[in-house]
């Protein structure tokens, strides 16, 4: 009998010598400094030997996240940076923002593990208590969260989301800023579990990363962070030749992967 | 450092029964700095096939993963996708250590992996296990089938003699949950079948999950980040009585 598609890889798993590329997406056009802080949140310590993570940036785009507007933006872009990363020789693509932007598309596209960090973020937080809180610099992310809620049917697990009324720095994250931003995530993750009974924070961004170590010292709860939970689930894809399962995101029959490339401009002045 | 983990059987079983559990993680699947044990229950239904079954092997997963965690060790993982519900809530109740069981590994593992999932076992009375497990982890929304080959399973010899028979009517099963009940994902339905991973990997269109597998690599990546389950929710008991449980 033909079998379409079992989820091989396109190499050989058995080869010792082979190394695992994954490119990492981020959603916010940026240059090599802001690649450095996206790149900072997966310690070396935890790329296993045979692993290779290379953070790329869409080639444009919304610089904030704030709006639904924004969204399609991101999944454009995001899309357009991650069609051709099999043709590139990369083994896995994570999506770099919890957003989940393009996931489904690229999965449907690409037959390399496709990973978010919303998803498998929100799904480890399953693991590790019943009820997760989402916490956020501003509360104009929340659109992302409500639909992901939605589409993974995870509203029952989500204890809240809260905000700090901050506007973020989307390249330069929260450098320089700790002494008055973690505090803040701190008092605000204590009102997620001492008010909305979250047995599990969740930082709702990848550009939030820094503040992991801090909070998962000071709180009395498992502490979520969405760019490494993607990185490490994608290891572990990677490894057991795990990938997205192509009967529920079949390959487009007609795909137009040069029209995206050609009709999304580069970012002006780059 | 080596990180010592003990994964709980759900019935008392000898050295060669324990040794063909043990064979579901390869040493290609073990990280280095990680050690493994499989240890077994102190009781447990020989078939796991009712309540009665279940709530002896939840006292005897429970009172092995005490004994293992005093003895020594890193974290505990429960062999059985049932997760011995209320034997892995207690422990993780009791425990700071990381307890992590396959059941909720998996069927989370297959929401990041496609939309629905089915469950394929060895016979019908283990539905009970996963109608649980739906209910109280949330998905039932995310579940396309259970399907069973309505064979009684041999917990200690697993599918040993049987491959041939076995590993094909699988297959069948897993294909009518994929092709007549929607699933893109397939789940084992017990660590027992974990003989038959390679073989339904190799002829099924979708991923296939390992329960206990996965279950290994979800321990690993707790100890590697330093989590585990949130005291919030499984409360530390303010009295316990460890030493007065069993005999």
């Amino acid at each position: 009998m033909s079998v379409p598609f079992v989820g091989e890889l396109p190499r050989d798993r058995e080869d010792p010598t082979m190394t695992f590329r994954v490119k990492a997406i981020t959603p916010i056009p940026m240059n090599e400094e802001g690649l450095k802080h996206r790149r900072a949140q997966i310690p070396d310590e935890l790329i296993r030997k045979g692993y290779e993570v290379d953070f790329v940036s869409v080639k444009n785009g919304p610089m904030y996240a704030d709006s639904m507007y924004d969204a399609l933006l991101m999944d454009a872009f995001v899309f357009e940076a991650g069609i051709d990363s099999e043709k590139e020789g990369y083994d896995a693509v994570i999506i770099d923002t919890v957003s989940d932007s393009a996931m489904y598309p690229l999965r449907s596209r690409l037959t390399i593990p496709v990973v978010g960090a919303g998803q498998s973020a929100f799904h480890f937080a399953c693991t590790l208590g019943d009820k997760f809180s989402i916490i956020s610099l501003w509360d104009r992310w929340f659109h992302f969260y409500e639909q992901s809620m939605y589409e993974y049917g995870l509203w029952p697990k989500c204890a809240s989301m809260r905000a700090i009324d901050f506007k973020p720095d989307t390249v330069g994250l929260m450098g320089g800023k700790e002494d008055k931003l973690f505090p803040q995530l701190e008092e605000l993750a204590l009102q997620c579990i001492e008010e909305d009974n979250a047995d599990v924070i969740c930082l709702a961004s990848t550009t939030m990363h820094e503040a992991w170590g801090y909070l998962s010292e000071k709180l009395p709860v498992p502490v979520v962070n969405p760019g490494l939970t993607a990185f490490m689930f994608a290891q572990i894809f990677l490894e057991l030749g795990l990938t997205h399962s192509k009967h529920a995101f079949p390959p487009p029959l007609a795909p137009i992967d040069d029209v995206f490339h050609s009709l999304l401009a580069d970012k002006p002045n780059k | 450092m080596t990180y010592l983990v003990k994964v709980i059987t759900p019935i008392p079983m000898d050295a060669a029964a324990l040794a063909r559990r043990r064979s579901q993680l390869p040493a290609k699947h073990i990280l280095p700095g990680f050690e493994v044990e499989y240890v077994p229950a102190l009781m447990g239904g020989k078939f796991g096939d009712g309540y009665y079954d279940g709530l002896a092997s939840e006292v005897g997963i429970f009172g092995a993963g005490l004994k293992a965690a005093e003895e020594g060790c890193d974290a505990l993982g429960i062999d059985t996708i049932s997760d011995s519900f209320k034997a892995f809530n207690a422990l993780r109740s009791r425990l700071s250590i990381p307890v992590v069981a396959p059941g909720i590994t998996s069927y989370n593992i297959a929401c990041n992996l496609g939309h629905k999932f089915s469950i394929i076992t060895m016979w019908d009375e283990w539905f009970h296990y996963y109608k649980k497990s739906m209910t109280q982890y949330g998905l039932s929304h995310r579940l396309a089938s259970m399907r069973s080959i309505k064979t009684r399973p041999d917990l200690e010899e697993l599918l040993e003699g049987k491959e041939e028979v076995i590993f094909k009517k699988l297959e069948i099963e897993a294909w009518k949950a994929i092709v007549d009940d929607g699933a893109d994902v397939i789940v084992l339905g017990s660590t027992t079948m974990h003989q038959s991973y390679d073989y339904l990997r190799e002829h099924l269109p979708v991923p296939v999950i390992n329960p206990g597998l996965i279950m290994w690599k979800m321990i690993e990546m707790y100890l590697q980040l330093g989590v585990t389950q949130s005291k919030q929710f499984y409360q530390t008991p303010i009295d316990p009585i460890d030493d007065k449980i069993f005999t």
